[in-house]
């Protein structure tokens, strides 16, 4: 299972892939986007594994946590991945600021919160004996709708 | 559930597909504006706490995605 650091990498990894393309190149621009939901689902990943919980394992499980330990994140979280999912599969409807305006200033924030929650909980790192012991069986999730 | 969403300004469509205790919701928003978009998670987060053990599975898309999917389809 993933640790604490190896999500909080990935997460830093992807933000900074969407900040360095050149967002004059329209393929970069939807492609910065998608990096910026990813960040985002690395830093909630992040944050749930220093509480000690599984990975989550679907979107529809993911977006339970973030509403119940991340609320305030939720609306960012969602939006990103609305652009994302309208940046990977459709032909248009992103803005050519979407990054900027709407992609970035949300990663930022839920980046921003996380740091802060972390901080001020003093969230730590959990052991081997503490995830097992968190761990229970979930309760079967529905599949996440796809686009048609 | 349905009008509520039907009455945010900027919700062009919302569809309910229940299978047992977990609804699918599909809104459609006229623009992806992020002051609506705000107002149809506000729904979502007070059908999580209302509904604890149910499941709803929101799917927010612009108009234009939707109506391209319905080109697609045809």
């Amino acid at each position: 299972m993933p640790r604490d650091k190896d999500h909080r990498d990935k997460a830093d990894l992807n933000a900074e892939f969407a900040d360095s393309l050149d967002l004059s190149l329209p393929v970069h621009h939807g492609w910065a986007v998608v990096a910026s939901f990813y960040a985002a689902l690395h830093y909630v990943e992040y944050y749930f594994a220093r509480r000690g919980d599984q990975q989550s394992q679907d979107h529809v499980e993911r977006n339970r946590r973030v509403i119940t330990h991340l609320r305030d994140t939720y609306k960012d979280y969602s939006f990103l991945y609305t652009l994302s999912k309208t940046a990977r599969y459709y032909c248009s409807g992103l803005g050519t600021d979407a990054y900027a305006t709407n992609a970035k200033p949300r990663l930022v924030s839920i980046r921003n919160f996380i740091d802060h929650l972390v901080t001020k909980e003093s969230v730590p790192v959990a052991s081997p004996e503490a995830i097992k012991k968190r761990f229970a069986p979930e309760p079967e999730r529905p599949t996440p709708g796809k686009p048609s | 559930m349905k009008q509520e969403l039907e009455n945010i300004q900027g919700v062009t469509g919302v569809e309910i597909d229940r299978q047992g205790d977990r609804y699918y919701v599909t809104v459609t928003l006229q623009d992806l504006e992020f002051s609506v978009f705000d107002k149809v998670i506000e729904q979502e987060l007070a059908l999580f706490d209302k509904y604890p053990n149910k499941s709803f599975n929101f799917d927010i898309m612009p108009e234009y995605v939707k109506a391209s999917s319905l080109l697609n389809a045809a």
